[in-house]
Formats: structure tokens, sequence, C-alpha cells
């Protein structure tokens, strides 16, 4: 059973009567621990592809199934069910709460789950020391640097022990350093807790990283090695 | 902790990441919901001391016990003779102030060649000093002594309209219940002014002998009026319902105030209804002003909804927290608000507000002095927040909803 099929994905975006069409027939199947870069030009389509495939968006044809379950026609409050369950975000920037602490960022998804509150804390403070940022758990977001605001939401995409983390673009905030030390977290959390990561990028430093590559142009996939 | 906690933590952190938006809205709450308080209390307060003076200066006590009918038909055919049960009754009740029989009827007042209509009343002398300050609207001469016979009171303008002075003859012509004609003379003791035109112009108090004389009533009387000591409706009407329990309801009427002056109930309802017209208009106002500021925190914060939505959150949680936020805002305005409404309503119960030489006309036609009274209860303080911290979630219910159905594409894509 794959992690993830999409079948003929297609999305037109509508703009004042103009028709964006930003994919245009995506076939992609990702099994359970890839480590996945989509990579492609500004516009090719990388964010919606993301987006769709986490029940963000929905696609004007086509389907996306998340281990053989259909997800494209789920009502809101479902779609927000199975992100909660299944799959952890991370975007470019801003993916913290402001008025949380790093700690309680990461706790929040566990209270949503329903875990009882020592768990919760003690999975959020293994999950930080696990990140290297053990001594940040009460910094409020606006105090830490870029890196390590990602680094907390790697942590919190992960703490909540999802099938998928979906990360857009993680690294184009980051310079060089914390991009690699960000990509090696990745890598690491992928291997020991055998979640899967898809992210996008366009730097070739960051796809050089990736164990699968696909690459998109003008809304269809043209390459995967 | 529990998730509502969370949500609660969340609220709470979130009011104050604008801290002076924040106060500006709780400061704009806390306003409303103390002229609301303040208001209220003044209504209330005023009216209360309001009721009291236009009883007393038209000199109709707070209570009546009449023959039955005679409240809508008001003339001398119809009078009683009070049974002693029920003097002794009156006699011996401990919350009455004090009680006062009155025969009342019209006739024609002559003094040399002037005559004018008028309306007669009788009054025992030393009774009617326990329920209406008529002894101290006396302006020339003297009050009624108790044996005195031939002395009349005469209203300050009637004098005039009679070209009469104190101590003049003045001749009365009635027709007596029998329907022959009764008259005779009296003497001018003293000149009294309420301060109420129509009484002073209409008005002759005269002994209650002399004018069940006049009217050939025997010992019958119109009326008997009845004072509290403390004047409230509930015990006016709990008196209300001993009274009717001591006398034949067959035979005899027990009216209280608002029963026997129900002009003075509308004029209250009017006046109460003008100032929550203006209280609306306040409201309505601050009200666009907290919207705003809500909206406003709800729009600058689009994108944090998209995070929230897709780390799982459900919309109907999302929508939650804008409320609580504008429950806790309200909260905090309309809690300050109270004790501030209060405050000044706790002065002002101790230190009324003067406001002689204004526009107060159609209060002094009422014989009312232009005194500002508050009062205050824990209702009077409760409700009126109540409503401002009801009115602020209400509010908050568009924004809110605008939060709870925003599209978490499109979120994530702002800023
Ligand atoms: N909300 C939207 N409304 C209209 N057009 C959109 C919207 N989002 C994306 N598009 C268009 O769809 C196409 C694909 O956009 P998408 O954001 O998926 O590309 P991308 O590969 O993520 O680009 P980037 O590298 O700049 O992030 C682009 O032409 C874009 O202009
Ligand atoms: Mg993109």
């Amino acid at each position: 059973m794959s992690l993830i099929r999409t079948e003929g994905l297609e999305k037109i975006y509508r703009l004042d009567h103009v028709e964006v069409p930003a994919l245009r027939g995506v076939d992609l199947t990702i099994e359970g621990e890839e480590f996945l870069a989509i990579a492609g030009p500004s516009g090719s389509g990388k964010t919606t592809l993301l987006n769709l495939i986490g029940g963000l968006d929905r696609p004007t044809a086509g389907q996306v199934f998340l281990e053989e379950q259909e997800i494209t026609r789920l009502n809101k409050s479902r779609l927000a069910e199975l992100r909660l369950r299944k799959i952890g975000f991370v975007f470019q920037a801003y993916n913290l709460l402001p008025v949380l602490t790093a700690l309680e960022n990461v706790e929040y998804v566990m209270l949503l789950q329903g875990i009882a509150a020592g768990e919760r804390r003690q999975r959020a403070l293994a999950i930080l020391g696990e990140v290297g940022l053990a001594e940040y758990a009460n910094r409020f977001p606006n105090l830490m640097s870029g890196g390590q605001q990602q680094r907390v939401a790697v942590a919190r995409a992960i703490v909540a022990q999802p099938k998928l983390v979906l990360a857009d673009e993680p690294t184009a905030n980051l310079d060089s350093t914390a991009s690699s030390e960000l990509l090696d977290l990745m890598r690491q959390l992928n291997r020991d807790h055998g979640v899967t990561f898809v992210f996008s990028t366009h730097d070739p430093l960051v796809m050089e990283r990736a164990e699968r590559l696909v690459r998109l142009r003008d809304g269809k996939v043209f390459g995967d090695e | 902790m529990s998730s509502l906690r969370l949500l609660m933590k969340l609220a709470w952190r979130n009011v104050w990441r604008n801290r002076r938006r924040s106060l500006i809205t709780i400061a704009s709450v806390a306003f409303s919901a103390a002229i609301l308080v303040f208001t209220e209390a003044l209504l209330v307060g005023s009216h209360e001391q309001m009721v009291l003076q236009v009883l007393d200066t038209h000199g109709v006590g707070q209570l009546q016990i009449h023959a039955r009918g005679y409240q809508d038909d008001p003339t001398i055919f119809r009078s009683f003779v009070p049974s002693a049960k029920l003097l002794r009754f009156l006699k011996g009740d401990r919350e009455l102030r004090g009680f006062a029989p009155r025969v009342q009827g019209e006739g024609l007042a002559e003094v040399g060649q002037e005559s004018k209509g008028v309306m007669v009343v009788g009054i025992d002398p030393e009774l009617e000093q326990g329920v209406t300050p008529l002894a101290a609207e006396i302006v020339t001469g003297d009050y009624l002594e108790p044996n005195d016979l031939q002395g009349a009171l005469v209203g300050e303008r009637l004098l005039k309209s009679l070209k009469a002075k104190i101590g003049a003859s003045l001749a009365l012509v009635t027709q007596t219940r029998r329907g022959t004609l009764g008259a005779a003379r009296f003497q001018i003791r003293g000149i009294f002014r309420t301060g109420v035109p129509a009484l002073d112009e209409n008005l002759i108090y005269l002994n209650i002998k002399s004018t069940q004389r006049l009217f050939a009533f025997g010992d019958r009387v119109t009326m008997l009026i009845l004072k509290l000591r403390d004047p409230t409706l509930a015990k006016l009407n709990h008196l209300k319902r001993a009274l009717l329990a001591q006398v034949n309801p067959q035979k005899l009427e027990v009216l209280t105030w608002p029963e026997f002056m129900p002009e003075l109930v509308q004029f209250l309802r009017f006046d109460s209804a003008s100032g929550y017209v203006f209280l609306l208009i306040l409201l309505l106002v601050i009200a666009f002003g907290v919207l705003n500021t809500i909206l406003m925190a709800v729009l600058e914060r689009t994108r944090e909804f998209g995070v929230l939505l897709s780390l799982g959150t459900q919309p109907r949680r999302i929508f939650g927290m804008i409320l609580l936020e504008a429950l806790l805002i309200s909260l905090i305005g309309a809690t300050a608000g109270a004790l501030l409404g209060s405050g000044v309503s706790a002065y002002v119960v101790q230190h009324p507000i003067n406001l002689s030489g204004s526009s107060m006309e159609s209060f002094e036609s009422w014989g009312i002095k232009p005194l500002f009274y508050a009062k205050l209860s824990w209702g009077i303080a409760v409700y009126p927040a109540l409503i401002v911290l009801g009115l602020g979630v209400l509010i908050a219910l568009w924004p809110a909803l605008r939060a709870a159905r925003i599209e978490p594409v499109e979120a994530l894509h702002t800023r």
C-alpha cells in the first residue's frame, strides 16, 4: 500500500476570468519512509501540489489517496481531523503561533489530539531535545532565530507521530549553514521515526540531499530520480 | 490542561498581544457599561423621588379608598361612610404614616363681583397633616384650625382671578347629592401654593364638616387617602390586599397610585423611553467601534489561522477562540464599567444633582423640584453590565464566523 497516490491531479486557479493552470495532470506515488524533494522553478506548482496532498485545498480534477483513502471529497472538518492525525506541516516562515512558547507550540497538536498533560509535556521536551532546542523550551518565537523557529516547526510537525510531513520550501529563509542543519535534522527524524518527508525547494544544494527527486515544470512531472 | 484551558490561554494572550488596542476597546466597553448603569440609577432614583413629590404636591396620598366606581366616574354621587372596623384597622396599622378623609365636589365661588367654578375639598385639618404637606404650602395667612368651620384655604392663582384678599368673604354654591342647592359663606384664612398650576387655580380647602353639610353628605366621605412610611410598590400592593380583606369589595375600591394616577405612569414610561433611546444610540456607536477592532484583530491574523487550520484545528475551535477573546474583553470592560457606574451612582445617591434654572419646565409643571436623585441596587448595577457583555459577544459573532470560514490555502497565502 502506497502512502500517497495522486491520479491525474489538476488545479486551475481562476483570477478575474483568467484561468491559471497550476497543475496539469500529476500522477505521483509516494511510499512510506521516503525522503523526497519536489523541485522546480518558481510557478511550477510545487506549493499547489503539497497543498493538495495535505488536504489544504481541493483539486479541479483528479484524486489524492492517503493510504488508499480518497481525501479530495472529505469535508473541512474531516480534512482537519485527517491533518491532525496523519500529516505534519512546515512552511517557509511564520510557522509558529506567536503567543505560545516553543514548548507550547509543540504541545499544541498533542492537545488537539487529547493526549494527557504529563505525556504531552514529556514528549514535547524530548522532541525539543532531539532538535537541539531543549533550553529554548520557554522562549517565545520572536526571540528565536529563523533556523531555530524552523526547528521548532519541524519538532511540532513530527511530535504527533504523523505518517507524513509536508514542508514547503522550509529552507528558503535560511542561510546555507542553517539550511544544512535543518536538512540533517529532517533526515535524522526520517530515519529515527520512519516518517515520510516531502519537501519542496529550488535550491540545488537541498535537492542533492534528497533520496528521491521529483522535478516539476509548468504543472507537470518531468523528472523522477 | 484541557482543550478549553488551552483555548482560554490562547484567547487571553491574544487579547494582550496588542495591548493598546485592547485597552482602548476595554475602555470603551467600560465607558458604555458605566453610562448604562449610571443612567439606569438616575432614572430609577429620580422616578422614585418624582413619584413621591408628585403625590405630595397633588395631595392625593399613595393609596386611596373610594366608593366603587369613583375612579371611572368621580362625582358626588359616589361616596361612602367609613366603617368603624376600617377606621380601627387603619389606626392600628404600623406601616401607615397617616390617613385622612376627604369630601370632594364641584362648586361656584364668589367674592364680590367675581365668580369662578372651583373644586371644593373638605379635609380633617389634623389628619391631613399626616398625609399631605398642605400646611407647609401656606404662603400667606394660616392653615385651618381644627374647629374652624368658617375658614377656607384658597390657591394663589384662584385668589388672583377672584381678585380677593386674605380675610375676604367667600360664597360657595354647590349641588348637593340630593340634587338640591347648597350654599354657605366662608372667610379666606390662608393662601397656598403647591406649584402645580391646575391645583393653585382651582382648589378650595374647607373643614370636612362644613363640606359634608355643603354637599348634604352626613357622615359620608368621597375618599380616604393613605400614606406609607416606606412607600415601595410592593408594600403598597401588600397593604391594598390587606385592605381588600377588611372592606366589602362590592361597595368600595382600593387603588394604589399607579391605578389612580395612570397619567403619571405614562409620563414616567415616556421619560424612561427617551432615556433608553439615548442609551441605545450610545450602545450602537460603541458596538460599531468594538466590531471594528475585533474585525481588525481577526483580519491581521489571517495567516495565523491558516497555520492553525493546517495543524488540524477544527474551524469551530477558531470560532470559539475569537468569541472567547471578545468575551474576555467585554467581561473586563463590563466589570470595570459596572464598578465605575455604581461608584458614580453611589455618590449621586448621597449628593443629588441640582439642575434648577435649566430647561426643566416639563418637570416643574408636575410640581417636581429639578433635583436628580439616583438609586443603587444589585439589579441596577448588574443588568446593564450584562447587556453590554452580551452585546460584546454578539458583535463578535460575525468576525468569529469570518475567521472560522477562512480557507487554509488563502490564509497561508497572505503576508
Ligand atoms: N491562490 C492563487 N490564485 C491564483 N493563482 C495562483 C494561486 N496560487 C498559485 N497560483 C499560480 O499557480 C501557479 C503555480 O503556483 P505555485 O505557488 O504552486 O508554484 P511554486 O512552484 O510553489 O512557486 P514558488 O517557487 O514561487 O513558490 C503559478 O502560476 C501561480 O501564479
Ligand atoms: Mg511555492
